[in-house]
């Protein structure tokens, strides 16, 4: 797993790539906490992940909860049509938001 | 990189009898792991070379992907918290109408259909505690779900039905 992160105004991207087992999990960890600590709106483009676990789903959720607890906000774009299926079973699609496209989310964090 | 003595050893077994009795040519492969982490993604990653050499369906590799992650390693976080070294066996089956998987374990004994956590992510709340979502995705992907305990251990059968493109 990798991540790329780049940025848009004050919005921070972080494309991940590759597979999000249990082991890419505890990397997503440590490779968001610094976007976290300083970003107010974070979009995270999946548009190359094509497995993610509950190992993974659980980081991007306490990512979404720490952002949110400091006024920020955390969306995700691009996702696989599995990994969009997992999301929706998981209920992720409700407390946070997920787009088709990159310019969408990025939209939505501008609005 | 080569993880010397961690290798599951792999055994794909075509003369097998369907596990799914429906007649048709199955194959089947089989794993055993111990309780460790870098075991487990090795053997995720059996498990999903072993789908594409079947040509299955992206969502039933992904399901079955999904099931050993989950369901083993549940088995290596929490069934072995009192230091035990278990063994974690695999077996998954396919044929042209479904997948089944077999997961055996000799660790603490745990029903998860009956006993995991109703996740909270699911209400939209902080969740304030790691359980639920895992089992709770396995059921979701999965058609059939089925525990025992067995030997003092535990055995869980998964199955799922496929959907061939040309069928």
């Amino acid at each position: 797993m990798e991540i790329k992160t780049s940025s848009e105004g004050d919005i921070q991207i972080a494309a991940i790539s590759g597979r999000i087992d249990p082991q890419a999990a505890i990397d997503l960890k440590k490779d968001l906490a610094p976007l976290v600590g300083n970003a107010k709106k974070l979009c995270i483009n999946l548009a190359e992940v094509s497995y993610i676990g509950s190992a993974g789903l659980r980081e991007l959720f306490f990512a979404a909860k720490n952002l949110e607890r400091n006024g920020g906000k955390l969306v995700c774009c691009s996702l696989q049509p599995e990994v969009k299926r997992i999301f929706e079973i998981a209920g992720f699609s409700i407390p946070y938001q997920t787009f088709d496209t990159q310019d969408e989310a990025i939209a939505a964090l501008q609005g | 990189m080569p993880k010397s003595g961690r290798q599951p050893q792999r055994r794909l077994d075509r003369a097998r009898p369907p596990a799914l009795d429906v007649g048709m040519a199955a194959a089947t492969l089989i794993q055993e792991i111990p309780n460790e982490s870098d075991a487990l993604i090795d053997l995720m990653e059996e498990v999903r070379r072993f789908c594409e050499e079947q040509e299955l369906p992206g969502d039933a590799e992904y399901a079955a992907i999904l099931a050993v992650e989950e369901i083993v390693n549940n088995t290596i976080k929490y069934g072995c918290r009192d230091g035990r070294r278990a063994r974690i066996r695999l077996e998954l089956a396919v044929n042209e109408d479904g997948l089944e998987l077999v997961l055996e374990d000799d660790a603490i004994p745990f029903n998860p259909l009956r006993d995991a956590p109703e996740p909270e992510a699911l209400h939209g709340g902080a969740p304030t505690k790691a359980g639920g979502l895992g089992i709770f995705l396995v059921r979701s992907l999965m058609d059939e779900a089925a525990y025992e305990a067995k030997n003092g251990g535990n055995r869980l059968l998964l199955r799922k039905s496929l959907a061939r493109k040309n069928t």
